[in-house]
């Protein structure tokens, strides 16, 4: 399998087939980022798509090619954070807040009824309870559970080591764990 | 093997990530650990639940993929024409057909998106001076010109201009704010209708409106139910409008109502009621901040630093402690979401070196409470304030946000001396540097604390 790097050349170099690969390969994690940053699915899917957009049209002003994923996930964030600035975070955080304004409510109404697609009651409430966890661990998690990847390849993306991928989904479930059981009792 | 090593292993385990060398050990521990295997078999089904719950998100990024690689293939089609900035083709559609129009706005809504954040490719500006214009907008707003009377109502483009005598309507989810060529603006709350009979004369049908009127601007009349509100310059006035029946909240100058012969003279934080057929003998006292709470949204959308905004933000505060509601006032402001942090903020910074202990706790509990990651920073610039509560909420909302707390609990930040709190300081000062290309935030630098801020 061709590496990022050998992607972004090919690309740079104008065959289409360096993007479309590049494209495939990281649309999952771009959407899983996004996703953890607005807590909302279908945003996510506009922003990421912004997202990758941006990030395949200036692929020429990338000089580091094997940093390629790193950089990709910048940009998703500065998207994302764009997106939150300019203040169209309420429409979905004013709806969600009507009823219920605790964190935890923000978080349980953020999911939204996109995310609320054919699944069981335990899905459903980690779904719900993966939107309270702090961005690092939905971050980790999400990005997770988006893509068939590997500890590397999350790591890549986030800029962190696997160590801390390890520890961080390692955190995150025990926090859904502690959240499931509790609600249980 | 200690337990909470165990659980890393026992995660990487699950995610094919473990070690060859570490498997041994992990058998071990969890055959002789009740507690570590309970934690295998949960993480288990947490792993399994959550392979399935997001298994459409993986055939959504699949689909995304394609999206994006027929967008980026020279062969894609290029923007309609009818989308060219202030083109003589979008005028002349209007000439040829209302359907034609109609279309014409749905496909620019459809790829614009006025209600959701604009890319870098910003909507053609209206090349006439409109009789007005959709200013903002949570969602779609639905237009429907005067001489079309006999065609369904479309949606409206955000800065599309809007003709004398539309009738304008949101829906469930949308809130809008529309600017009359004169100066004068119009909020309208979600599930309203309106109709802009000239540039100071508008009639309400259904619904909540907020009419503005700047200081040195005409005032503008309000038709509803059958009676009139006539304002003055600098006067803010709030109409409700249902069948039969009007309420109309002062907020700043004064209005005049006339039903009939009858007028009443009302001022701010003042209200009058028009109930079948009759108006209320006198204005009564109202809260005007709650009664037009909704308008908050509204601000919000204008951006964070809009100064209306911030003000009635700061009056919300201000009336906490003051009034035997305050919930109701503290509930306003946590609507506001992570939209009222920024007024929050600058509320906290003004006011560090007064006596306004309470407001200013309850500002630092709520951005604790719903901040996003973007204000890190400030809430590490919070954990040097003069008040001890403030510090207990922003050492709270840091953890929330990022899972640390450097070796500090709330209480030490809350009343512990600075001696104590110096080095998680210094901890959080470090994390910061290192952490903060991962949060572009609004505020990159956090300035250096007196050698001893409390």
């Amino acid at each position: 399998m061709a590496s990022d790097s050998e992607l972004v050349r090919l690309a740079q170099a104008g065959q289409s087939s360096g993007y479309e690969e590049l494209a495939r390969r990281w649309s999952a994690r771009v959407l899983a980022l996004c996703h953890a940053k607005v807590r909302s699915a279908h945003t996510a899917e506009e922003l990421a798509q912004e997202a990758l957009l941006r990030g395949l049209r200036s692929l020429a002003t990338l000089h580091e090619p094997a940093k390629f994923g790193a950089w990709l996930c910048g940009i998703a964030t500065r998207c994302c954070l764009d997106w939150l600035k300019c203040g169209q975070a309420r429409q979905v955080s004013l709806d969600a807040l009507s009823e219920n304004y605790t964190f935890r409510g923000l978080a349980h109404s953020a999911a939204g009824p996109d995310d609320a697609l054919e699944r069981s009651d335990d899905q459903s409430r980690l779904v719900a309870e993966i939107a309270t966890l702090p961005e690092p661990y939905r971050e980790v998690i999400l990005m997770y559970y988006y893509d068939d990847v590997s500890y590397q390849d999350v790591a890549l993306a986030l800029g962190v080591s696997t160590a801390t991928v390890n520890a961080r989904l390692t955190k995150a479930r025990a926090l859904l764990r502690e959240r499931l059981s509790e609600m249980q009792r | 093997m200690l337990c909470d090593q165990a659980q890393e292993h026992l995660n990487a385990r699950i995610d094919g990530e473990l070690p060859v060398a570490a498997a041994a050990a992990l058998e071990a521990h969890v055959a002789n650990c009740a507690s570590c295997r309970a934690v295998a078999e949960t993480l288990a089904a947490i792993d399994a639940d959550l392979r399935q719950a997001y298994a459409p998100q993986r055939a959504s990024a699949a689909q995304l993929a394609e999206r994006v690689i027929a967008q980026l293939s020279p062969a894609a089609t290029p923007a309609p024409a009818v989308l060219a900035p202030g083109g003589s083709t979008r005028r002349s559609a209007w000439g040829q057909s209302a359907l034609a129009m109609a279309a014409g706005f749905l496909l620019a809504v459809l790829i614009f998106r006025p209600w959701t954040p604009r890319g870098t490719d910003p909507l053609p500006a209206p090349q006439a001076e409109p009789f007005a214009r959709l200013a903002v907008a949570s969602g779609p707003v639905e237009i429907q010109p005067a001489a079309a009377f006999d065609m369904r109502a479309f949606l409206c483009p955000q800065d599309g201009p809007i003709e004398r005598n539309s009738i304008v309507r949101t829906g469930p989810d949308a809130r809008a704010e529309i600017a009359l060529a004169d100066g004068n603006s119009l909020r309208l709350d979600c599930n309203t209708e309106v109709t802009l009979l000239g540039p100071e004369l508008v009639k309400v049908t259904q619904g909540r409106l907020f009419g503005v009127c700047p200081p040195g601007h005409k005032g503008m009349e309000i038709l509803s139910a059958g009676c009139k509100a006539v304002t003055q310059d600098a006067a803010q006035v709030a109409v409700e409008c249902q069948p039969n029946q009007a309420r109309y909240t002062v907020c700043e100058g004064n209005i005049s109502v006339q039903a009939g012969p009858k007028s009443v003279d009302v001022g701010a934080g003042r209200q009058v009621k028009f109930v079948a057929g009759e108006l209320s003998p006198a204005p009564e006292q109202c809260d005007d901040l709650l009664e037009t709470a909704w308008v908050n949204n509204v601000l919000a959308m204008r951006g964070a630093q809009d100064p209306e905004f911030a003000e009635r933000v700061n009056r919300l505060l201000a009336s906490i402690g003051a009034a035997k509601l305050s919930l109701l006032y503290e509930d306003e402001l946590r609507r506001l979401g992570d939209a009222g942090v920024p007024p929050l903020l600058a509320y906290l910074e003004a006011t560090r070196e007064t006596p306004h202990a309470g407001p200013r706790a309850t500002a630092a509990r709520i951005v604790a409470d719903v901040a996003e990651s973007r204000w890190i920073a400030d809430l590490i610039a919070l954990l040097t304030d003069t008040s001890g509560d403030v510090r207990l909420h922003a050492a709270h909302g840091l953890e929330r946000l990022t899972g640390r707390n450097q070796g500090c609990d709330g209480q030490t930040w809350q009343s512990g001396p600075w001696s104590l709190c110096a080095e998680p300081y210094q901890k959080w000062l470090a994390w910061w540097a290192a952490n903060r290309d991962r949060y572009p935030s609004a505020r990159q630098e956090i300035p250096a604390p007196n050698s001893a801020p409390f």
